[in-house]
């Protein structure tokens, strides 16, 4: 069976993040993190830089980059719109179509839910995540979901 | 060459960074600056608590907006590309 592993948002307690990100390294399959302060977390431990090319990512609304082989995305704004258009058609060449397609080419989806949120942004983070849940269910699929 | 870089993180994003990043693009291919200036992208700089989108040149972090995005180029960015 082949799993995608999902790392959205920063642990609620920064003693969290070492074993969080460890343990989501050493994950098998597909990685995907989301998140600007997620991604740099795992810059820090990772000694890495995600790279985004705005050519071929960056021009629509939902860029996304690269960190290694890891998928990186802005988060809370691009599950936003993967609800919006999860059961329906999207066109746009960007983040949001990558995470849909990578969920649905896997049978096993394992979410790492990092609980703290950016008071700055005013985006309600639990809403969208637990929206994303709910979209995962009524597709057929039976996320594990990790809390930090 | 400069490095011009534009945060798309949520912050950044909803205080307009795409259309800045649109700017930019416009500005460089109308200068013909390809060369001399590579614009690129990150998820957070770490600095979200501004009113403004995050933008760095080389190593400098400024703020910027979408209405000040092609003046903000013509001063700093333009300058440092010589
Ligand atoms: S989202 Fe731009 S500095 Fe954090």
């Amino acid at each position: 069976m082949s799993g995608l592993v999902i790392f959205f948002g920063p642990p609620e307690n920064r003693s969290d993040d070492d074993e969080a990100v460890s343990s989501f390294i050493k994950e098998d399959g597909g990685k995907i993190i989301l998140g600007g302060t997620t991604s740099l977390i795992f810059e820090r431990r990772l000694k890495d830089k995600t790279r985004i090319d705005l050519k071929t990512s960056g021009c629509g609304m939902h860029p996304y980059g690269f960190l290694g082989n890891i998928i990186v995305a802005e988060g809370t704004l691009t599950i936003k719109k993967l609800n919006e258009i999860f059961f329906s058609e999207y066109t746009a060449n960007d983040a949001v179509k990558l995470l849909k397609n990578e969920i649905m080419r896997h049978d096993r989806i394992k979410i790492y839910h990092g609980r703290a949120f950016n008071p700055v942004n005013g985006i309600d983070k639990n809403t969208v995540f637990t929206e994303f849940v709910k979209c995962l269910r009524e597709s057929g699929k039976s996320p594990e979901i990790v809390n930090f | 060459m400069v490095e011009l870089t534009v945060c798309i993180g949520t912050s950044c994003h909803l205080r307009g960074a795409t259309k800045v990043i649109k700017t930019f693009q416009h500005l460089i291919t109308s200068n013909k600056l390809e060369k001399n200036i590579s614009l690129k992208g990150a998820f957070c700089m770490g600095q979200c608590s501004g009113k403004k989108v995050r933008v760095s040149v080389n190593s400098n972090v400024f703020e910027t907006s979408p209405e000040e995005a092609e003046g903000f180029f013509l001063k700093e960015v333009l300058n440092t590309a010589g």
